[in-house]
């Protein structure tokens, strides 16, 4: 069985800052140590820290509470004996209704389509990963990872839950559901996800032909 | 203090914004006239394009959309003791009068503060660059380190009036339906964030002479 990958040693050569374009000796950092631009202050280099079987149990685990927040409605609101529920493509849809489709995109984007493609395309490369591979499609899956990060909103959807909720408290009668555990468990999930270093996938020596670095600059 | 610093511009240098690969501009030159990561094919730059154009062009049109967002009713209330339409600010003073001031208090930093100190400091930010301004780069810089942080915090009323609206369903006791000032917030959001995402802080520091 192969043995899963490990991010390298620092690679020789440059490296820039992205604050300010200050530039570098690519710095070879022990544990615990990080490495700050001189200018403006900014960390320019961590140590390696992703381990591809905790981001497999990680993203899997996501998936899991994915299912439950939307198969499942979050809340029971009940007034006079009439009960309704309410699950996350019915907080989306009730924009629709009033034909606010534009509102209806960007809600049903930021809290269902782009948390779970983040979570399957983590899912799909650390399972490559973890068998000491690159997945089909790597370019495109890591690109379109880190183009997604800002854009999951699941956090902030869990404080407009709390905030709506107490304007109801005390009018109507409020009752969580089984969809509630699923999207706490997002709400602690998704933000450790994200924080995943992307950018140490592509220091993963994996393949044969890796380009080499530009010479070390004369210091 | 900084006379030692060497940019990557002045030595012709790439880093990808992918993967972090360090490239010449001349060696990474493709077919297709632009440079591409050798590492990850990714398009390089060597400042964001067309920066500053674009950040001012975002937000100055997040500015214009606030005003509609502001102005127009986020919610309408349809209750037996009458209908009630609220603007966000008229719903913040709405919490503050029932003595919810937690809940006040949340929704005007996400909904007034969050927005419109993101617009003014871009703003500032950008205007700094246009002026070429050399000074106070590292405050500039953390600035917009923070910029990027609050981002989709302001989606917050928005979520409210959405679960609001599918919950509070009860014919012939009480509803709630969305106004259209979530359409005009929603633009506020999503125009900001990629103004924000525009803007680029190197541009801070293009400015600084080698030798001060
Ligand atoms: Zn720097
Ligand atoms: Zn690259």
């Amino acid at each position: 069985m192969p043995s899963a990958p490990s991010s390298q040693p620092a690679r020789p050569g440059w490296i820039l800052c992205h604050h300010c374009d200050a530039a570098y000796a690519r710095p070879t950092l022990q544990r615990n140590e990080v490495a700050r631009c001189e200018r403006c202050n900014n960390v320019l280099l961590k140590p390696p820290r992703l381990q591809p079987q905790a981001l497999l149990a990680l993203s899997l685990t996501a998936l899991l509470a994915f299912c439950f927040a939307n198969l499942y409605p979050i809340v029971n609101v009940e007034l006079n004996g009439d009960s309704r529920s309410t699950t996350i493509i019915g907080a989306a849809m009730a924009l629709s209704e009033t034909s606010y489709g534009l509102v209806t995109a960007l809600v049903l984007a930021t809290l269902l389509l782009f948390p779970l493609l983040e979570i399957c395309l983590m899912v799909w490369i650390s399972g490559f990963l973890v068998a000491g591979k690159r997945c089909p499609g790597f370019h495109g899956a890591v690109h379109t990872l880190q183009d997604l990060a800002p854009w999951g909103m699941l956090d902030v959807f869990a404080l407009s839950l709390a905030v709506a909720l107490a304007k109801l408290f005390g009018i109507a009668s409020v009752s969580f559901n089984v969809g509630m555990v699923g999207l706490i468990g997002l709400v602690i999930l998704m933000p450790l996800l994200s924080n995943t270093p992307l950018h140490e996938l592509w220091d993963l020596r994996l393949v044969d032909k890796e380009p080499d670095a530009l010479a070390e600059p004369a210091s | 203090m900084t006379a030692s610093i060497i940019t990557g511009r002045s030595k012709a240098l790439l880093q990808c914004h992918y993967c972090s690969f360090v490239v010449n501009h001349d060696a990474a030159l493709e077919a297709d006239g632009h440079p591409h990561c050798p590492r990850c094919s990714a398009v390089l730059h060597q400042r964001k394009p067309n920066s500053q154009a674009r950040t001012w062009a975002l937000v100055i049109t997040a500015m214009l959309f606030y005003i509609p967002a502001n102005v127009l009713p986020i919610m309408h209330t349809h209750a037996i003791n009458g209908n009630q339409s609220s603007t966000i600010v008229g719903g913040v003073l709405h919490l503050w009068h029932l003595e919810s001031y937690d809940l006040a208090i949340i929704v005007f930093v996400a909904s007034v503060i969050v927005p419109l100190g993101k617009m003014l400091s871009l703003i500032l930010l950008a205007l700094f660059n246009t002026l070429g301004y050399a000074g106070k780069q590292q405050a500039r810089t953390r600035l917009y380190n923070f910029l990027e942080l609050i981002g989709p915090w302001s989606m917050l009323d928005i979520f409210v009036v959405a679960l609001l609206a599918a919950i509070v369903q009860f014919r012939g006791l009480a509803t709630i339906q969305p106004g259209l000032a979530t359409v005009a917030f929603a633009m506020v959001v999503v125009l900001t964030m990629l103004a924000a995402k525009s803007y680029d802080p190197r541009l801070t520091w293009d400015h600084s002479k080698p030798n001060d």
